[in-house]
């Protein structure tokens, strides 16, 4: 098993792709976000890849693993509800991240 | 949950989610005496802790005049100074899940593609309790 950390250098990315193919590993998995660069996808195209705590990664060829956001918005407000809290106030994320909290949020009101 | 109640006790605002953000909403939210929330959902824990800060300055107690809530419960929601409660996403499940699914595929290359979701669990820490009115 490699490990690698791209998050002191982004432009990591594509060099430890590139190591961990001329390692011929058999597989990768991808945790968190990145960008996708023509390296990755073809990483992607070529080696059974699954895509771990990013939900902004446009693909529909790899296995995904996620968070539950809109359970997770769910059990957040429940709580407040549960206590007693009649005034709550939130604000929406724009970010993608966080898209299924619109979701949970639209269906708060 | 009924959906009436939620529109009524629920109000939501646009903005991101830095600390910083965090900071400007908690300020905008608490700034009339008249309409103050008595809790704050903010969705991950920068933004809880910028509110917690625009409360503080504010001489709001935290829980007593404001309960704070927010979701992926990092170190920070863990420092003893805050104990933030958040919603944990469950990261290390994620990997886990990440890893079993991983070995599936290589076990069996052709199967359908899986999408799963890791379970979050909600953190009771120090910041949410029962409303004073």
């Amino acid at each position: 098993m490699f490990i690698g950390d791209s998050r002191l250098d982004r432009l990591m990315d594509d060099s430890l792709i590139r190591a961990f193919m001329q390692s011929q590993v058999a597989g990768l998995i991808l945790a968190g976000t990145m960008p996708t660069s023509s390296v990755l996808s073809d990483a992607i195209g070529f080696l059974p890849t699954v895509s771990a705590g990013n939900r902004d990664l446009d693909t529909t060829s790899v296995d995904v693993v996620v968070q539950d956001d809109e359970e997770a918005a769910r059990l957040a407000v429940q709580h407040l509800l549960d206590l007693g809290h009649k005034r709550i106030r939130t604000w929406r994320d724009r970010k993608a991240r966080r898209l299924s909290i619109y979701v949970a949020m639209s269906m708060f009101g | 949950m009924e959906g009436n109640h939620l529109k009524e006790f629920v109000r939501t605002e646009f903005g991101d989610s830095t600390e910083a953000q965090g900071y400007s909403a908690g300020e905008r939210l608490l700034s009339d005496p008249e309409d103050r929330p008595t809790a704050i959902f903010a969705s991950n824990d920068y933004a809880a802790l910028g509110a917690f800060s625009a409360a503080h300055d504010r001489g709001l107690s935290i829980p007593g005049d404001l309960s704070i809530v927010s979701i992926d419960n990092t170190f920070m929601a863990n420092m003893r100074a805050v104990m933030l409660t958040s919603v944990d996403i469950r990261s290390e499940r994620q990997g886990e899940l990440a890893g079993d699914v991983l070995i599936d595929r290589l076990a069996v290359p052709e199967s359908k593609r899986r999408f799963e979701l890791a379970h979050p669990v909600l953190v009771v820490g120090e910041t949410t309790v029962s409303p004073l009115a």
